[in-house]
């Protein structure tokens, strides 16, 4: 009784990159396999642990997504993929760049997939020049370069400028 | 450790760029062949990613006005004599496979088309393959090419070296014959037959007539054609049989269970006028009753190889 009731109220404190600090409990911050690392390599949990890489804003946005990945039991898997598409809909670029950097530093697998899904599917129908501005990405191919590639898959530029 | 690390990091995540890592994942799951051509086109950078990429999943879009498999125009002129290439107009989707060179594990999903069937298939058929080797040619199949795979990929005991290369060597290779494999439009038929008359079936292998490959479906995946199965299924085979079609697949590396070798650089076709039998209902129930596999003949799926020219 007293184990589970210490158990509950066991939480992490983490620190975003803009200096707030977030507290967690330990079975949330389980998600994160590199907090599951540091926690196993006996990390204190009284310690802050910095996250320099990861805003505030973008930290709110995982600590959402584990805490609710971590409290629904899973055969609520439905439920869960809802609320993934819920929770990414209206999310513009910058900000799930954040939270693909974000969930790549903290190794978070199920949401650098569905992160990383929902910005290939939004680049999927786009020109390559647009994509370019995306990923601010210089063009370092020579025109002739392009046109050479063009010209041999026109099948895939077909209706692209 | 983390402490170390933490100095190289000051900087907003807005101003840094996306670790190749994150690139390679995110353009892993565009799975859209042409998406993936026109993302090669963003930089260089962008496009060694993309192609160092191991594992390469493709969905491959149905054969409508948009599907490079039907799109014979932008063959180049000096493939236009070649009956393969005039046929099956894979050049592009080939090309574009043939440049993961670093790729282990290739995922090929396309829609199932059979016009001929009274309700329209909801689900895909996917194939997926390891690669062995790193991919360097494409499409073309030697002797060379073909290898022997380690113990966890053989299922027979006693490969069959010497008849199995001489017939290679014998005909395929210096025939150099056009390819034609049954799958994609008579195996999803063929398996709904099976399904609809062994209810109870736990696993399905179908095995082509020269046994070069299989399909096999167990598990989840038969549990899920099941499930989407129409309720009346047409009576006589006739109606299950699309009228025509042809569909080709190039496949890096083809793993044959009963010879235990790797085929690399396979193209596959699809392709039949009459792809079923009348005599079918038996060979079908033979498969069902026994888990044995038990090759279908000569006018059935049947994958033979395609040899075609460097690019």
């Amino acid at each position: 009784m007293a184990s589970s009731i210490e158990n509950n109220n066991e939480k992490l404190t983490l620190k975003s990159s803009d200096g707030e600090e977030f507290l967690v409990e330990k079975h949330v911050a389980l998600q994160s396999t590199l907090l599951q690392n540091m926690l196993d390599s006996d990390c204190s949990s009284a310690d802050v642990i910095p996250l320099p890489k990861i805003d505030a804003r973008t930290l709110a946005l995982v600590l959402g997504y584990c805490k609710k990945h971590a409290d629904a039991s899973s055969s609520k898997q439905g439920e869960l993929n809802s609320f993934d598409s819920e929770f990414l809909k209206d999310m513009d670029m910058g900000a799930l760049f954040n939270l693909v950097l974000a969930a790549n530093f903290m190794e978070i697998k199920g949401l650098l997939d569905i992160a990383a899904q929902k910005i290939a599917d939004t680049i999927k129908d786009k020109p390559h020049q647009e994509v370019r501005e995306i990923f601010h990405v210089e063009n370092d191919y020579t025109p002739e370069e392009e046109a050479a590639v063009r010209e041999e898959n026109r099948w895939a530029f077909e209706g692209f400028p | 450790m983390e402490e170390e690390e933490e100095d190289h990091y000051h900087c907003d995540p807005n101003c840094d760029k996306l670790p190749d890592e994150v690139l390679g994942l995110i353009l892993m799951k565009l799975s859209d062949p042409k998406s993936l051509l026109r993302c090669s086109l963003v930089s260089e950078h962008f496009a060694s990613i993309l192609f160092q990429s191991q594992s390469l999943s493709l969905r491959l879009p149905s054969s409508g006005p948009s599907s490079p498999l039907v799109q014979s125009r932008h063959v180049p002129p000096e493939y236009t004599d070649d009956r393969f290439f005039k046929d099956a107009l894979l050049l592009g989707l080939t090309k574009l496979v043939s440049r993961f060179t670093r790729v282990r594990s290739l995922h090929i999903e396309l829609s199932c088309e059979c016009p001929q069937l009274p309700f329209t298939p909801d689900y895909r058929f996917s194939w997926d393959f390891k690669v062995v080797h790193n991919l360097k040619t494409f499409a073309i199949l030697s002797k060379s090419s073909i290898e022997k795979i380690g113990k966890e990929g053989s299922e027979s005991g006693q490969p069959r070296n010497n008849s199995y290369l001489d017939r290679l060597d014998g005909k395929y290779i210096k025939q150099e014959i056009t390819c034609s494999m049954h799958y994609a439009n008579s195996i999803y038929p063929l398996l709904l037959l099976l399904v609809s008359q062994q209810p109870d079936i736990k696993s399905v292998e179908i095995v082509d007539s020269k046994n070069h490959g299989k399909v096999s479906i167990q598990g989840e995946q038969l549990a899920k054609l099941k499930k989407h199965m129409p309720n009346s299924m047409p009576r006589g085979n006739s109606k299950l049989v699309p009228g025509y079609s042809f569909t080709v697949w190039y496949v890096p590396s083809l793993w044959l269970p009963r010879s235990g070798f790797v085929m690399k650089r396979v193209t596959l076709g699809v392709g039949s006028e009459n792809p079923f039998p009348s005599s079918i209902d038996d060979r079908i129930r033979g498969l069902a009753n026994g888990s044995k596999q038990q090759p279908l003949r000569d006018s059935c799926p049947r994958i033979q190889i395609d040899r075609s020219r460097e690019l």
